[in-house]
């Protein structure tokens, strides 16, 4: 009897002793990893994410750190493919989804499409364009961190003053025109709505009248057209001759003087909804305007992308470090805090997001995105080299059709290049 | 004796000149590493096809060069770059002399003066930029606001093609101008004073004095700051790249600011053709250095 006892007690320590062994060795099978991450979050969104970037550190499992290392998005751009070409660089990086066709064609970035095979995630719950902007053909080479397109804001208590409906901002092209004359008072030094040269807004109005600047496969050049030259015209008077932008403004001027009450509207991404809120202005955020030929807006976006040359160790933790990314909690928290649109199906019908009055509309007006030419490989070159100096110069009154002929035949230059 | 005090002599010679050498490794180091060999780079660098992702490299020979002289934007990127170096450099340098002229003495005012002048230059070029630009800015700045008070409407000077270049300029001498004024003070204030009773004697008012006595005497300094300042302007960046980006329609871009958008900032991100305009500042800064140094300014070494 007593031997039995004691043998009993010895398999049970044995037990117990193995099974802290199992514990041990377990643990030991993860061992700590640390993760480094670019981006290019200098706004208060970068807070947001370091925030749950600490929270994924202390909460995870796996023994991952993730390190993130902010810097404006010119920086980064500059020192990523010496860094990766030296083996300097970081295990993944997060930025706009327009540098992804040239990370991947320049072998900066890995092929991850086994991402959602590894990771078990249904990608069926998520949006297929938000999916699509990091697909090449069909291989991967990205994950969404947010999707976002341009809106049109518009500052109520403006509205209000100049004699219109604050809830119903415009619809159309023509209504825009009519609100932005309204409200502008130059002895206030107040304006109706701000058309900066520096910044792509200008998509929303060619597409709008049924122009473009470049087909989507980046072979033709379309930007010499009747379309175009009367948007521009229209666009060229609204601002000249109704006097409703201030002359040569800059992207940057525009959001400091929204939030200064100084413009009655103008059109950007989600981005500025946070700083907008803290400051307590009384805006409104809804969809850009439709034209004759329909409404449409820039997409844009953010997506995960792991650099090359990152060993089967970085790959597994980068890819659960995403998988964390794409859960309800995080997407949800993002959404939230920053008034970024919803992309997955599970969050969308979550009560809070319902409730959330500034988010449902960006969500709404999130449904006319479409495809711009940011994305190809060129996409930087045309904006800089093309579009901001022939915008530059179309808003300082100079001839429209001389400088989109012009601008066209340096676009013509650059796609024969490539 | 004779022969061996000789011998001794050359021992001794011998010996300074292995030790001078020792004294002179540390910078003889850091100069090959931070400017012969990047010197050398960048001319290897601007005779390939290469850009920033560094694949399929090849030679070039001298296409990147002959690329230059077709590019518009070189030509304008030089125009520029001298169009801010000639207004810049002697506004900063007269600026400087003519304040000198009023602090040679180094009474407690002077002194006070002198620092008050030389904080500028300790900013960071950025922080100044950014807060000028803010300042400038028509739309919300202060200074415009200050105007529309007494019904002065000022133009949008950072925006304005005729105004961008000269607002820039004249940022560029507030920030740097309190750096001359300290080195030629300085020098100044080394003048032999009985200089000043001579000439006193002879009957020279204040500013007789200053022009005879004071600027002959700081010749070598007022050389040297040119030099510097002038170097310095052909390679200005920071600021036009805060406060204007190289715009409005090129007319603030600079060989620098140039060089930077085609090598890191616009694809296909060419560093050979970068690199190459970087060869071509190089040999226009070198050729007008020792322009300068050899006739303008020369020093008492060069002369021998």
């Amino acid at each position: 009897m007593k031997k039995k006892t004691i043998s009993l007690l010895m398999a049970a320590s044995l037990a117990t002793a193995s099974l802290a062994g199992g514990i041990v060795s377990f643990a030991e099978e993860s061992d700590p990893i640390t993760l480094s991450v670019w981006a290019p979050f200098t706004g208060s969104d970068g807070d947001v994410l370091r925030e749950i970037i600490d929270n994924y550190n202390e909460t995870n499992t796996d023994n991952i750190t993730v390190q993130i290392d902010i810097m404006d998005n010119a920086t980064l751009q500059s020192k990523l493919p010496t860094a990766v070409s030296t083996g300097t660089g970081p295990s993944f990086v997060l930025v706009g989804i327009e540098f992804l066709q040239q990370y991947a064609k320049n072998g900066l970035i890995e092929d991850i499409s086994d991402f959602w095979d590894t990771t078990g995630i249904d990608k069926s719950n998520f949006y297929e364009n938000v999916l699509a902007k990091s697909y090449i053909d069909d291989t991967l080479y990205g994950v969404p961190m947010q999707y976002n397109l341009q809106y049109l804001y518009y500052n109520k208590d403006i509205f209000e003053a100049a004699g219109l409906d604050p809830e119903t901002p415009p619809t159309t092209l023509d209504e825009l025109k009519e609100d932005a004359i309204a409200c502008t008072d130059a002895s206030k030094n107040q304006y109706g709505i701000g058309i900066p040269y520096d910044y792509a807004s200008y998509c929303e109005y060619l597409w709008a009248n049924g122009g473009d600047v470049i087909s989507t496969d980046g072979k033709e050049n379309l930007l010499n057209s009747q379309e175009n030259i009367d948007t521009l015209t229209w666009l060229q008077d609204l601002a000249i001759n109704e006097g409703v932008s201030p002359e040569g403004l800059t992207a940057a001027d525009a959001d400091t003087m929204f939030q200064a009450g100084q413009l009655a509207m103008y059109t950007s991404g989600p981005w500025n909804i946070n700083g907008l809120t803290q400051l307590g202005v009384n805006y409104g955020i809804t969809a850009i305007p439709a034209g004759s030929a329909g409404a449409f807006s820039p997409e844009g976006g953010c997506s995960y992308m792991l650099t090359k040359g990152a060993d089967d160790a970085t790959r597994a933790a980068v890819y659960k470090f995403m998988a964390y990314w794409l859960s309800d909690a995080t997407l949800k928290e993002w959404s939230n805090r920053n008034g970024f649109p919803v992309w997955s199906y599970s969050v969308l019908e979550d009560e809070d997001i319902k409730s959330n009055e500034i988010l449902s509309n960006v969500s709404k007006a999130s449904e006319i995105g479409r495809d711009w030419h940011l994305n190809l490989t060129i996409g930087s070159q045309i904006d800089s080299d093309v579009m901001q100096p022939m915008m530059e110069k179309i808003l300082a009154g100079e001839d429209v059709a001389e400088n989109v002929k012009a601008a066209s035949d340096i676009l013509d230059g650059i796609i024969a290049a490539q | 004796m004779k022969k061996n005090a000789a011998g001794k002599q050359k021992g001794t010679g011998y010996r300074t000149q292995k030790q001078a050498y020792l004294f002179l490794a540390p910078s003889l180091v850091i100069l090959t590493v931070f400017v012969f060999i990047p010197l050398v780079g960048a001319i290897a660098i601007s005779l390939m096809n290469i850009n920033i992702y560094m694949n399929d490299i090849s030679f070039a020979g001298l296409k990147n060069y002959l690329k230059m002289f077709t590019d518009a934007r070189v030509g304008n990127a030089t125009f520029n770059t001298f169009y801010f170096a000639l207004l810049e450099v002697p506004l900063q340098i007269g600026l400087a002399l003519l304040l000198v002229m009023f602090m040679t003495k180094n009474t407690k005012v002077h002194k006070l003066m002198r620092t008050t002048f030389y904080l500028p230059y300790v900013c960071s070029m950025t922080a100044v930029s950014i807060m000028w630009s803010m300042l400038l800015n028509k739309n919300y700045g202060m200074l415009s606001y200050l105007l529309s008070k007494i019904g002065i409407q000022m133009p949008n000077l950072l925006t304005s093609t005729t105004w961008a270049m000269p607002t820039v300029i004249l940022v560029t001498v507030w920030k740097g101008f309190g750096y001359t004024l300290t080195v030629l003070s300085a020098a100044a204030l080394g003048v032999s004073h009985s200089l000043y009773e001579a000439a006193e004697l002879d009957g020279a008012g204040g500013f007789q004095q200053f022009l005879y006595v004071t600027i002959p005497g700081i010749r070598d300094t007022i050389g040297f700051c040119t030099v510097t300042t002038l170097i310095m302007a052909l390679q200005v960046f920071d600021q036009i790249y805060v406060m204007t980006e190289g715009g409005p329609q090129y007319k603030t871009e600079t060989l620098v600011g140039y060089i930077y958008n085609k090598g890191f900032q616009t694809a296909p991100f060419d560093l050979g053709y970068a690199s190459s305009m970087a060869v071509y500042l190089f040999l226009i800064i070198a050729v007008l250095t020792f322009i300068m140094r050899k006739y303008a300014f020369p020093q008492g070494g060069d002369e021998e």
